[in-house]
């Protein structure tokens, strides 16, 4: 045994070498503590029971502005309010009176000197030409022509129909209804503002006198058309009922007041060469031409003519006395005619008794016939017994409706004439168009010192259509700007002429002159 | 009195033969007393006014010594006498064709 102290033990010779051994650790295990319960599913479907309902719906959002407005009548008449100072007021009667009374007194004594007195006219009296309007297009077919003119309301459109005059057997050609406004700043002359085409050849077109826009044209087959210009769908109505239709072509239409009823509205006459004088009912109402009322001329009933129908190719109404007209017909025969007449027609034309109106026989009075197809007549709008004839004959004549017989005639030697117009502005003035192209202008007016028998018989003044040769078909007078006279001719060119001053304003006395010319007359 | 008076010159002159009436303007052109109807009178009013106007600055122009005093319009169907005047205007119409 060793004493050793530590340090002894702890010496190198004590020391042993250390063991190492491997060893394994026995495993720890340790139980599982979470519990797991099963998952709960349940199973379950969800549907909405009613139909889905969906809505479409635009919106925007609008800007609105409000604003009232009223309409202040004028101020009441000022004299019961404004303040007058009486003494100057008397004053000024004072100073003025006594001068102003010299001046009546000296007018009240010599009024008729004034009234005398001739304007005279200074400056020239040529006419000057406004415009010549032609449709080239129309114009190709080399028959067409201008078969009437009539002016619109307002005065300021001119509506042309075209046609043809020459036909032999049914129309082949189409017809227009064209017009222009001559006031509008650029117009084109050869182009019109406004084409309408036809069916048929136009013979005749009417502007109604009051309302802007409507326009009746008569056709060759007997038809008649309305427009009214200022709809969508321009033709407002035609004739419906066919046995009221016309069976040959329409020779004049015309507006006129209704005589019997109120006297307001505007009723359509047209004449035919099928003897019918046929007046229609007012517009608008229902689209369709109903016939109100129907005279019948015809020749004289015998045992060897049927009484064949008279073509009736002008009518004229009279200014005074809606009801009384003068008609011409082809035979040359010119005639009165009433709108009260009751007579009945002895004719056995057929076609006359299917009318929804029998027709009457309108001949009050027979008049001097011309011996060839009379072309126009017209009433004077200044003298209720006056009126114009023109005819193949190349005789323009005046009657006086109370006398059988004519009383002035002009013969100028140009061909037939185939219409005439008094002017409306001077009562002595009257224009007609002749065959051979010109527009002759003859002016009633006596000459001075002379007694009124001795009338000037050549024409104060000639107008040429538009190429000089061709004739003058019609002619219209402007009722609005009087100066201003429309000449359509066969060439297919309407000539618009602005007069001169002196065949537009009347002098003093011209009415008066006209009657003494129609009470002369009754002298011959 | 005053009123008197006026009333019985404007009587005399309205009942002379061939007048139609009268009207009396002021400065401002505006009727005082008139027999007319109100659309014509003012008609009148406004339109001899400025004719009125214009025929005195003309005498003026010409001779600036002289004055317009009266003047009268003849026309066909009557004749139309004014009075201007430094405050009041007479205007009377006469008929003229009276036979």
């Amino acid at each position: 045994m060793y004493n050793s102290n530590r340090d002894e033990i702890d010496s190198e010779s004590n020391r042993k070498p250390a063991l190492f051994t491997d060893e394994t650790l026995p495993i720890v295990s340790c139980k599982e503590v979470i519990q797991k319960d099963p998952v709960h599913s349940v199973n379950a479907s969800v549907q909405t029971k009613f139909e889905v309902q969906l809505a479409d719906a635009e919106c925007q959002s609008i800007k609105r502005k409000e604003r009232e407005i009223q309409v202040d009548l004028g101020e009441k008449a000022v004299t019961d309010e404004i303040q007058v100072d009486m003494g100057r007021l008397s004053k000024f009667l004072e100073r003025t009176a006594p001068r102003v009374l010299h001046y009546i007194e000296d007018n009240a004594e010599r009024p008729n000197i004034l009234r005398h007195i001739k304007l005279r006219y200074s400056g020239d009296d040529t006419a000057q030409e406004l415009f010549t309007l032609t449709y080239p297009e129309i114009l190709i077919d080399k028959e067409i022509q201008i078969t009437s003119l009539s002016w619109s309301a307002n005065g300021s459109s001119i509506f042309v129909g075209y046609g043809s005059t020459s036909h032999e057997g049914l129309c082949m050609h189409k017809g227009a209804v064209c017009s222009w406004n001559i006031e509008r700043f650029k117009i084109n002359p050869n182009k019109p503002d406004m084409t309408v085409e036809t069916s048929t050849c136009v013979t005749t077109v009417a502007c109604h006198p009051e309302r802007p826009g409507i326009v009746a044209a008569g056709l060759y087959n007997g038809e008649i058309l309305v427009w009214d210009f200022r709809e969508q769908d321009s033709l407002i109505a035609r004739v419906l009922e066919r046995q009221d239709l016309h069976r040959d072509s329409v020779t004049s239409l015309q507006w006129i007041r209704e005589p019997k009823l109120s006297k307001k509205k505007f009723i359509l006459v047209s004449t035919s060469q099928d003897g019918r004088i046929l007046l229609w009912n007012p517009l608008p109402s229902k689209n369709n031409l109903k016939l109100t009322d129907a005279y019948f001329v015809s020749t004289k009933i015998s045992s060897k003519s049927s009484g064949k129908p008279m073509g009736v190719t002008s009518v004229s109404f009279n200014n005074e006395d809606a009801e009384t007209f003068v008609f011409g017909c082809d035979s040359g025969h010119l005639y009165k005619g009433s709108l009260n007449s009751v007579s009945t027609v002895q004719s056995r034309e057929q076609g006359l008794a299917d009318m929804t109106i029998q027709p009457k026989n309108p001949i009050t009075m027979a008049y001097q016939s011309h011996d060839s197809p009379i072309y126009s007549v017209n009433f004077s709008p200044f003298n209720r017994h006056l009126f114009l004839t023109s005819a193949h004959d190349g005789q323009i004549r005046i009657y006086s409706q109370l006398f059988p017989n004519y009383g002035r005639c002009f013969a100028p030697a140009q061909g037939a004439i185939f219409t005439c117009r008094w002017s409306p502005s001077r009562p002595l003035l009257l224009a007609a168009g002749s065959e051979h192209g010109r527009t002759l202008i003859y002016d009633l007016e006596p000459e001075e010192g002379a007694s009124t028998d001795l009338l000037s018989s050549i024409p104060v003044q000639e107008l040429p259509s538009s190429d000089k040769r061709s004739s003058i078909i019609c002619l219209e007078f402007n009722h609005k700007t009087s100066n201003t006279l429309a000449c359509g001719d066969s060439a297919g060119a309407v000539t618009i002429w602005k007069l001169a001053e002196r065949f537009t304003t009347a002098q003093n006395d011209e009415i008066e002159n006209l009657q003494i010319l129609a009470k002369s007359f009754g002298d011959n | 009195m005053t009123q008197a008076e006026v009333d019985d010159t404007l009587k005399r002159i309205h009942e002379h033969k061939g007048v139609q009436g009268y009207i009396i303007i002021n400065n401002d052109g505006i009727p005082i007393r008139t027999t007319l109807d109100a659309a014509v009178t003012q008609q009148y009013a406004a339109l001899i006014r400025s004719l009125t106007d214009k025929a005195r600055s003309a005498i003026r122009e010409i001779d600036p010594t002289n004055e317009l005093v009266f003047f009268r319009m003849r026309t066909r169907k009557h004749e139309i006498l004014i009075a201007p005047d430094k405050e009041y205007t007479l205007i009377v119409l006469q008929a003229t064709d009276v036979q």
